[in-house]
């Protein structure tokens, strides 16, 4: 009797997902043939930068010309160029780009002069965004952490990130080591496997002068009791004790990193450890499924995935990431188009492809999906790293200070830092002239 | 009212054109300047600051001295060497008798590459742990060298200047190798001259001016090189090669954002450079 209402009830929950889905392709579909009929034959075009959540994106760009007949066009470009154009674009009032992919980073730079659109009109809109989308199961911290900036939302978020550890199994259980819990004991693994076999290093992490120096080192600053600005005065807290210690620790690590790490950005940083060159890996979650992809990687077999290692003043972890905005200097029309891209492309009902696709899951409803989990086997480790980032949110802080001039701070920090890495200053002579450059930045009309 | 002369309709598109691309842009980077214009904060946050940008980065800049060094090291041992090796080349070329047009479409290649593309792929060739450059070493039993590291990096960025620009001055002066007269040398073939002394007594003095433009033209590249920096080093490690192009982009758009103070760092570049514009255009005017 119990295993034939077990299996009724199995019956009825899978009807109503079938009749659910059928319901919301349904509904799609009757979008599709409204938008086509306001925008088809419109191009819009996109500034964007090379990430999986990109490459994703464009894998589905066929479908979503072929429902709305709005044409895509895409401008890829380098990151940091990325950041110049838009704002560069922007004071010339240009209207080039409609669609921008957004690094959370730079969310404090666009907001004063209003280089993207404020998105929560359009969301709230019932006619521009129907109930399938659901704009609330993207998990409140990306949404609010990511795509949005001072409680408005500038960005839906298509890469919510942080950061956690690669490492080689091979390696590990060749020599019995354990995963690193603590910042010290990965640092001793770093020492450990730096040179034990040739051509191997310890680590690899991003170095180069400026803004990938202080990323790198941001990554564990808040766990060694650093900071670069105090979050509730904004005053420049670059030459405290516990931020000059981090620096003195990051700089010690890298010298278990490759030669030239002093020039190493992201990619270099994962180039060499997909080669086989380093032991571990510390950085974004983003770019972890090219480790695992066998026509990449040399060790796509070899290797797992942990949270960060916590310090001694506590486990703060990354919040970070990418979201997907609107200009605010293209047209209404442009901008309709342009928001029913980012609507297709983000919904709930595309977030299975979108994730498989390569791009990274930032909706409550995909946490526990058991495909999900295959495409991307670091998942776990990546929730973990979460939590840790969360650690720091509840101390009332964000992992990039959400203030204007933060990245003017960070860029100075990172340019002192580089310099501690070459040998040129000591870390207390780096930090008391990152200081002084910083208290004039913010003292700054 | 008096007529205006007929060619005067003749030269005011090129007049316009130049105030709109040359005069225009040039007067407003004296005006951003002395202002404290800010990106990020826009244009109508931005107010007059007269010349506290010069002053700042006279007295303050950290590397502003530094980059200017730098910068004269660059210049002086690229162009050098690019003078040096394009004409012990040039000359090469010009006694070969055959195969001579295969050798300069090939000499050419790396001066009509896309600068940035360079540079990032001398990024990979450099790589110290999966670079081709130390893999070639490696075949030879050497070590590895790292090529990007604190000591190294600025030798690199000169070493991958000269292998792009030396081809610049191959075609300059093998051009003027070919456009010397004949008479002279015949002269002192007769007169027994050794060819040691042709070449420092006949061939050197008579295609001096032109190679003095291609000297001049190279320095004033040199001087403003920035891709091949950008995409190798970024001015790193530290500031290893923050050459005084990456300074200026660095403070007026890589997050520093200060747009008026990168517009004084350009003013004077401009006044740097000034007296070599003079001199390629007193040499023209000569030849």
């Amino acid at each position: 009797m119990f295993r034939k209402i077990c299996l009724a009830l199995l019956c009825i929950t899978f009807g109503m997902v079938m009749v659910f889905a059928a319901d919301t392709t349904a509904q799609v579909d009757a979008w599709g043939k409204a938008v086509k009929k306001t925008y088809g034959g419109m191009t819009i075009t996109i500034a964007a930068t090379s990430h999986p959540a990109a490459d994703s994106i464009r894998a589905m760009e066929k479908d979503f010309t072929a429902l709305t007949g709005i044409k895509v066009r895409w401008d890829s470009m380098e990151e940091g160029l990325l950041r110049q154009k838009l704002l560069m674009e922007h004071q010339s009032n240009t209207g080039v780009y409609d669609v921008m992919m957004i690094d959370a980073f730079n969310l404090a730079e666009y907001q004063p002069s209003g280089v993207a659109l404020p998105l929560k009109p359009l969301i709230d809109d019932k006619k521009m965004t129907p109930s399938w989308y659901d704009y609330n199961d993207i998990s409140a911290a990306f949404r609010n952490g990511v795509g949005g900036y001072k409680d408005v939302v500038y960005g839906i978020p298509i890469a919510g990130e942080t950061r956690f550890l690669g490492y080689r199994t091979d390696l590990f259980k060749k020599y019995g080591k354990q995963v690193p819990k603590t910042l010290a004991e990965m640092k001793d693994l770093a020492e450990f496997f730096n040179g034990k076999e040739p051509g191997l290093y310890g680590i690899a992490m991003r170095a180069q002068r400026g803004i990938h120096f202080a990323s790198g080192w941001m990554t564990l600053m808040y766990s060694l009791g650093g900071e670069f600005l105090d979050q509730k005065t904004w005053e420049p807290t670059c030459n405290t004790e516990g931020t000059i210690a981090s620096l003195e620790y990051y700089v010690d690590l890298l010298k278990s990193a490759p030669p030239d790490v002093g020039v190493y950005t992201h990619e270099e940083a994962i180039s060499a450890f997909m080669a086989g060159k380093t032991a571990m890996w510390l950085d974004a979650t983003a770019i972890a499924p090219w480790i695992l992809d066998p026509s990449k990687s040399k060790v796509y077999n070899k290797v797992a995935f942990a949270p960060p290692p916590a310090g001694p003043a506590g486990d703060f972890g990354v919040m970070a990431g990418w979201s997907i905005g609107i200009s605010s200097d293209s047209s209404k029309k442009q901008q309709e188009a342009a928001w029913a891209f980012i609507m297709y492309m983000t919904s709930k009902s595309n977030a299975k492809k979108y994730v498989i696709g390569g791009g990274t899951p930032t909706r409550a409803s995909l946490a526990n999906d058991p495909d999900v989990m295959k495409a991307h086997p670091y998942l776990p480790a990546m929730i973990l790293a979460l939590k840790s980032a969360d650690n720091l949110v509840k101390t009332g802080r964000t992992w990039i200070p959400a203030h204007v001039k933060a990245i003017k701070v960070l860029e100075v920090a990172g340019e002192f830092g580089s310099r501690v890495q070459a040998e040129e200053l000591t870390a207390r002579d780096a930090m008391d002239q990152a200081q002084a450059q910083c208290e004039q930045i913010m003292a700054e009309q | 009212m008096k007529k205006l002369p007929a060619h005067y309709a003749f030269i005011m598109p090129s007049v316009v054109l130049l105030v709109l691309i040359v005069i225009f842009p040039t007067v407003f980077l004296y005006y951003i300047s002395m202002t404290n214009y800010d990106m990020t904060v826009g244009w109508g946050a931005k107010h007059f600051v007269w010349f506290e940008n010069f002053m700042y980065l006279f007295l303050k800049d950290p590397l502003f001295w530094k980059s200017l060094g730098l910068t004269l090291v660059f210049v002086s041992v690229s162009v050098s060497c690019e003078l040096v090796i394009g004409m012990v080349v040039a000359l090469g070329l010009s006694r070969l008798n055959r195969g001579k047009r295969i050798l300069v479409s090939l000499i050419i290649i790396p001066m009509v590459c896309t600068p940035s593309i360079i540079s990032l792929m001398w990024k990979l060739i450099l790589n110290t742990e999966y670079g081709v450059a130390n893999y070639l070493l490696s075949l030879l039993a050497l070590g590895k060298v790292n090529w990007l590291g604190t000591g190294t990096a600025l030798a690199s960025v000169i070493l991958v200047d000269i292998w792009e620009w030396t081809p610049f001055m191959v075609l300059m002066l093998y051009a003027a190798l070919q456009a010397l007269p004949e008479e002279p040398f015949e002269a002192a073939v007769v007169d027994g001259a050794k060819k040691i002394q042709i070449f420092f007594y006949i061939t050197l003095p008579m295609m001096m001016k032109l190679a003095l433009i291609a000297l001049t033209l190279r320095l004033i590249d040199a001087f403003k090189v920035f891709d091949t920096v950008y995409g190798l080093t970024q001015g790193g490690p530290g500031s290893a090669t923050e050459l005084f192009s990456m300074r200026i982009y660095r403070t007026g758009f890589q997050h520093s954002n200060w747009t008026g103070r990168a517009s004084a760092f350009a003013i004077i570049m401009l006044l740097i450079m000034s007296p070599l514009f003079l001199r390629v255009t007193r040499l023209l005017r000569d030849r």
